[in-house]
């Protein structure tokens, strides 16, 4: 049963999902009534998922930073043309992806690499950081430095459109249906993507895996 | 999670789920607030350039697309209506029967080229006779202030000069302009039609051309008879009819695929 909802999950937007876009809905249409102050509600909302995700396809914090900004001002600048066919988020998204995957298409040759501090207090981070050492802290440490740049380095082994559905399915937590609206191609092509670029991080990350 | 050993196990997901839990640190967003303030601020100062506000126009015109489709298609109808003019066949004809580039100077050459005329404000030469047409002129050099540093220019006619037809038409151009520039209207149609002056019948301009065989044939023959009769050629001209004038044309002959002559 608890399978069966997993995956109606990933196919489909959540309950919750659905009652948050009914209220970024009203938040849009404030502010396309005029009241521009509003607009910072959604910021606040949606800055740290949207982060997250340049973040991952990036794997640059300063880039990262510049690419949400500029997408929620794109989303601002263009508020008034939002009509409510689609979800407030996936709107946001699709233009925060497109820019990012516009920007690493221009800045193909440059690579300047960042990596975020890991929140050990995380409880999944724990679990699997638990699992996969069981040395002192100090090792630990460095273990999980060596864990985030492997990770890191197989992410951007993939293709931009592979990466893309991988950190909105895996990271952020999207349904296929969802990634299918911001990336603009099939639900099956998400499924395909997501396949094939599971397969390739595995191959990547074999040493971290255990069964 | 744990496997048949007992072991916890990682999948590549439980690995993937691990970049969740990279964030930054709080200073970070106070520093990204202030920067997307500032940019917020910039982008409401900041003038977006008129095309892209195009498309929002045009998608508000499309409801009344089919009205505006048809004014246009009106407008441009009426225009070329109004300003159709058939083409003459021999326009370039018209302006080299003056010569002008032997006594006007180089600018009034310029003005009556072929090139410079005007088919809408041109005169088929077969409407009016050779000698009594004018220049055209365009209505743009009508009403400039070239025209009339030009026209001053032309040189005087006096004397013998005044009997050339080139000196008389360019002594009626010049009582054109001057008309045309003294009653020059800045309003909104500013082209003026030329005018004729003393219009003759094409056919009463033209000779006989027996006239002109007769009086050649009676000059011959007066100089062959010199000292032998004393015939005024005149009354010898009188007496020639037009048969017996042609009769020597006569005698050769084309018809079809042969060619007759008579003895």
């Amino acid at each position: 049963m608890d399978a069966a909802k997993a995956l109606g999950k990933t196919l489909v937007a959540s309950p919750e999902r659905r009652q948050e876009a009914d209220a970024d809905f009203e938040i849009v249409r404030r502010v396309q009534a005029g009241d521009v102050a509003a607009f910072d509600s959604l910021i606040r909302r949606y800055r740290e998922r949207l982060f997250a995700v340049i973040y991952n396809l990036t794997a640059n914090r300063e880039d990262a930073a510049d690419l949400t900004q500029d997408a929620f001002i794109k989303a601002f600048q263009s508020i008034h043309r939002f009509s409510g066919q689609s979800t407030f988020f996936t709107w946001l998204y699709r233009i925060g992806v497109n820019s990012t995957i516009s920007h690493l298409r221009k800045n193909r040759l440059r690579s300047f690499f960042s990596l975020e501090t890991l929140d050990a207090d995380e409880p999944v981070a724990r679990d699997v950081v638990a699992a996969l050492t069981d040395t002192a802290d100090g090792e630990r440490d460095a273990f999980v430095r060596e864990l985030q740049e492997r990770l890191n380095a197989a992410m951007l082994k993939l293709s931009i459109k592979h990466r893309t559905v991988v950190t909105l399915f895996e990271i952020d937590g999207l349904s296929h249906q969802e990634i299918a609206e911001v990336t603009g191609c099939s639900v099956g092509t998400v499924r395909s993507r997501l396949h094939y670029a599971k397969q390739l991080l595995q191959a990547e990350l074999q040493p971290y895996l255990r069964r | 999670m744990m496997n048949q050993k007992g072991q916890p196990t990682v999948s590549i997901e439980d690995l993937l789920r691990l970049k969740r839990a990279e964030r930054p640190d709080a200073a970070f967003w106070t520093q990204f607030d202030q920067e997307l303030r500032a940019k917020q601020l910039a982008a409401l100062v900041e003038k977006r350039p008129w095309w892209t506000a195009l498309p929002r126009k045009l998608r508000s015109l499309a409801r009344h697309q089919l009205p505006l489709g048809a004014t246009a298609v009106l407008a441009i109808t009426l225009v070329s209506l109004r300003d159709y003019q058939p083409l003459v066949p021999a326009r370039r004809q018209a302006v080299p029967a003056f010569d002008t580039s032997a006594q006007a100077p180089a600018p009034l050459a310029a003005m009556v080229a072929p090139d410079a005329v005007d088919t809408a404000d041109t005169v088929a030469p077969s409407d009016v006779p050779e000698r009594d047409s004018l220049v055209p002129l365009r209505a743009e050099f009508a009403n400039s202030s070239e025209v009339a540093r030009m026209v001053p220019t032309l040189p005087a006619a006096a004397g013998n000069d005044d009997e050339r037809p080139s000196a008389r038409s360019i002594a009626e151009n010049r009582a054109v302009a001057e008309v045309m520039l003294g009653t020059a209207n800045p309003g909104f149609e500013t082209r003026a039609m030329p005018v004729r002056l003393n219009p003759r019948e094409p056919l009463a301009q033209m000779s006989n051309p027996s006239e002109a065989h007769r009086s050649r044939f009676a000059t011959a023959f007066a100089a062959a008879a010199i000292g032998t009769s004393p015939v005024p050629t005149a009354r010898v001209a009188r007496r020639l009819s037009d048969e017996q004038l042609y009769d020597t044309i006569h005698r050769f002959g084309a018809s079809g695929n042969s060619v007759s002559f008579k003895f």
